[in-house]
């Protein structure tokens, strides 16, 4: 192989700022600012429009970012025919990664090959859009192919069948997520074939799932197809990433993991036109919230603290509404169970029979995501909620460590 | 092991000079000409005042609006004087148009280039110099083809071509004769190696006309092959040959003699007309080559990568089957095809493809990975249907990379106007 290059920086050719000023203002970044000054994040804002996520840092972007409205989940299975040559696909993917996220054009290959961009948005102002590229990895890729195994990430493993779940095994697992998010789904279509492209003989994919976030109506969480504001609970988990979301080194996990989280993905079919013929009043019980407010039925606004008391029966939250059984009447709190929900609505059409497949691509990052996710999960076993969706593929993945600098590259420290 | 990565390589910064040198990117940003309404320096290409306007600067990245002040279309080109690389080719600029070209360039001595197309001269402008140590990614150049550069290859592959189509007659000649006999087994294997002859011409399917689509007519989708009207040649025999069911040998029972009978009269009646028409077309192809319908320039260089896009888009998806299930055994042959096309290219490349070496990697992968599923020595290849997923999958992956490379080859062995000596 040649030796590759893998500083392409290109940043200073085109200021972002041109790029910004060329599209002209727009209310997604405004959102989005807001939305991430929130998070107390570290986006750079390039223009009135367009929103740029620095791809280096301690922990990959697309995590802890405020949710962009546009999401691609892509699974693969690593085709490479050894080490050497996986190696130089998490070098391939970083490099794609990079420019793809700062914005700009695509390095310029003149005449020497096709050109290493669609054109899908244009050129040669070319926004970032909010664009992150989220790249996990399943416990396959610990298996015996790549001498691996002794690096797995300790709480990796294949993701079981939960007891509501009607699994269909080829829409999950996958050695490999991609994870591609942005302001716009243009965005997200262009990155997804570059990275693709640049990494056809080393990776096959598995299976595919887009989603959307709505816009928030007419304010707080933004709504899932259920029509339920979605991500509320988020606030609780602000400000304790470090517990709730970072893997760390040390006890049973490798050293390599630092930095990094456990990404679950469930993609759960939701049944909307039986959710459609059922009461709003009996909606609210299910889940334990007001539909129209987002306020827990023990409160007012969508920001109260749901009081998951039992005392007053009658207005009290149901003993098996949504929200009790997974906040453990609030437990959670205290036993590190919370997690940083990041789902995405999907649209998929119609079935055979002629209903509507949508849902939501369910994700979580945590930090152990036995002791979160698969406890709540299996705190939710049989909830009256599971009448209405139908969990049917999805995977248990593992969000790298973030590229720490100019010469580091996912996936690096599994190498080490 | 040469691998994917495109990008990762040391190709680099620059803004869109492959999407202007193809004409279809009228770049637009703040920086715009005042006269021509395009961004950049404005230089005139025009013929004799080609290069007027600029005089050279700082190395780096470079916007240019070029505009053409001669009554004729122009090819615009950018070149280092001492290496004769170029780092543009802006095609077909229309009279009195502009367009924004943009690039990145290290320090070093340059040129314009203004070509006239064919009633025009060849000019080359003044001169410059870029100084300065710029340390960011440059635009590659190459050394460009031109039509002259192809006349060799072309005749070589024309003359190989030529060769290639006798034997094939000579393999469908053996086919008839199968064929009459009416020996399924014998003629299948004859079938096999008439279709294999027919796939390494990949190159040269254009040069036949309608003769190339009689031989080899597509496969209907939805259409039964056996009873498909529009199946003729190839394809038809191969319905026809697969559709017959060998009598097991040995059995001297007089039920076997009869089913035997069968298969023979079976052949004669629908097989033998067919490749009877079948000999016929590929004698006057044969006959008619020599007088040459030639590949053109371009041509050899698509074909480079068009062989195995036609892999994936009908072999790896069923279409071009008519019963045989062979799709294995075709994209080996395709393989080879595509080896034969570059063979003549080889001394262009190795100056202008870079990846060259790791294409040539991809090739041999493809094919010791489509080997697998042949049983040496024998006619038996697992048909695709029996790969397990993620057999179709690893196939599907080595395939496209491997094109990927090939595609690179049309691009660099696209032929430029030369410029002045
Ligand atoms: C289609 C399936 C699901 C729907 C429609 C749904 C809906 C909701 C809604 C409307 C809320 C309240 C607003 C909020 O705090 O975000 C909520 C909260 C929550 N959900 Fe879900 N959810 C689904 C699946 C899951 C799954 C699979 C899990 C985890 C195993 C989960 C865990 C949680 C948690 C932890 C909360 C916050 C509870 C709290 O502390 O108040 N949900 N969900």
């Amino acid at each position: 192989m040649r030796p590759r290059s893998f500083d392409v920086s290109r940043r200073g050719l085109f200021g972002s700022a041109v790029a910004a000023a060329a599209l002209g203002g727009g209310a997604v970044a405004a959102f989005a600012g807001e939305a991430h000054a929130a998070a107390g994040g570290d986006a750079t804002s390039a223009g009135p429009a367009d929103t740029v996520y620095p791809f280096e840092g301690a922990h990959q972007q697309g995590i802890v970012t405020p949710s962009q409205a546009a999401a691609a989940y892509l699974a693969l299975d690593v085709e490479a025919a050894d080490g050497a040559e996986l190696v130089a696909m998490f070098k391939a993917l970083t490099t794609a990664a990079r420019w793809l996220t700062a914005g700009g054009v695509a390095p310029d290959v003149g005449m020497t090959g096709t050109s290493l961009d669609n054109g899908v948005l244009g050129g040669p102002s070319v926004p970032a859009d909010g664009l992150t590229i989220t790249v996990s990895v399943g416990a396959s890729l610990f298996d015996h192919r790549y001498g691996l195994a002794a690096k797995r990430p300790h709480r990796l493993v294949m993701m079981p069948a939960f007891a509501d779940d009607l699994l269909d095994r080829s829409i999950c697992d996958g050695d490999l997520l991609i994870q591609v998010c942005a302001d716009h789904q243009d965005t997200v279509n262009r990155a997804l074939r570059v990275l693709l492209r640049e990494t056809r003989g080393s990776l096959a994919a598995r299976w595919r799932q887009d989603g959307f976030v709505s816009p928030s109506r007419p304010d707080g969480a933004p709504r899932n197809l259920l029509g339920f504001k979605d991500g509320t609970a988020n606030s609780a988990v602000a400000g304790h990433e470090e517990e709730l979301v970072w893997t760390h080194a040390g006890g049973s996990e490798p050293a390599w993991v630092e930095g990094g989280s456990y990404h679950v993905v469930r993609k759960i079919r939701m049944l909307v036109e039986f959710w459609d013929r059922v009461s709003v009043r009996e909606q609210n019980t299910l889940i334990g919230r007001d539909k129209a407010s987002g306020a827990p039925l023990t409160g007012t606004e969508e920001s109260d603290a749901p009081d998951f008391n039992t005392e007053y029966k009658g207005e009290a939250i149901a003993l098996g509404a949504h929200i009790r059984l997974a906040a453990d009447s609030g437990r959670s709190a205290t036993t590190g169970q919370r997690m940083l929900r990041r789902g995405y609505n999907y649209d998929a059409g119609m079935d055979v029979n002629g209903n509507l497949d949508m849902g939501l691509l369910f994700t979580t990052f945590n930090q152990d995501l036995e002791r979160q996710f698969a406890t709540v999960q299996r705190r939710l076993e049989g909830e009256s909620l599971a009448d209405y969706i139908l969990p049917v593929g999805g995977g248990y993945f593992f969000a790298l460590p973030g590229v720490r600098g100019s010469d580091d590259w996912l996936g690096r420290g599994m190498f080490a | 092991m040469g691998f994917a990565a495109r990008g990762a390589t040391a190709r680099t910064v620059g803004v869109g000079a492959l999407v202007a040198a193809l004409g279809v990117g009228v770049l637009s940003a703040a920086a715009a000409d005042e006269a021509s309404g395009v961004a950049g320096s404005p230089v005139d290409v025009g013929q004799a005042a080609c290069g007027n306007g600029w005089t050279g600067g700082s190395a780096g990245p470079l916007t240019f609006a070029l505009s053409n002040s001669a009554a004729l279309v122009q090819e615009v080109q950018i070149q280092d004087v001492a290496s004769r690389r170029i780092f543009v080719d802006v095609e077909d600029l229309g009279v009195g148009a502009a367009r924004s070209v943009t690039l990145a360039l290290p320090a070093g001595t340059y040129r314009f280039l203004c070509m006239g197309g064919a009633d025009g001269r060849a000019f080359a402008g003044p001169s410059w110099t870029l100084t300065g140590d710029y340390r960011g990614a440059t635009t590659p150049g190459v050394l460009p083809a031109s039509e002259l550069d192809f006349i060799k290859p072309v005749d070589a592959y024309s003359a190989w071509t030529a060769g290639q189509l006798s034997r094939l007659r000579g393999d469908v000649s053996a086919l008839t004769t199968a064929l009459r006999r009416g020996h399924l087994l014998a003629a299948r294997h004859a079938w096999m190696r008439a279709q294999r002859q027919y796939l390494l011409l990949g190159a040269a399917y254009d040069a036949f006309g309608d003769l190339g689509d009689a031989i080899d007519s597509p496969v209907t989708p939805g259409v039964a092959p056996l009873t498909d009207p529009h199946l003729t040649g190839l394809p038809k025999l191969e319905a026809v040959l697969w559709h017959a069911k060998p009598v097991p040998a040995g059995p001297r029972s007089r039920a076997a003699k009869r089913a035997r009978a069968r298969v023979t009269a079976y052949l004669r009646q629908s097989a033998v007309p067919v490749a009877r028409r079948l000999l016929a077309d590929v004698t006057k192809v044969a006959a008619t080559f020599d007088n040459p319908v030639q590949p053109s320039n371009t041509d050899m260089g698509l074909r480079s990568h068009e062989i195995l896009e036609d892999a994936l888009r009908f072999e790896l998806t069923g279409r071009d089957d008519a019963g045989a299930h062979l799709t294995l055994f075709d994209v080996d042959a395709m393989v080879d095809a595509t080896r034969d096309v570059i063979a003549p290219l080889r001394d262009l490349l190795a100056e202008r493809d870079p990846d060259l070496a790791v294409t040539d990697a991809w090739l041999d992968r493809l094919a010791r990975y489509v080997d697998t599923f042949h049983r040496a020595g024998t006619d038996t290849w697992t048909p695709y249907g029996r790969l397990s997923i993620a057999q179709q999958r690893r196939l599907e992956s080595i395939l496209s990379q491997t094109v990927e490379y090939l595609s690179e080859i049309a691009v660099v062995l696209d032929p430029v106007q030369a410029g002045p000596a």
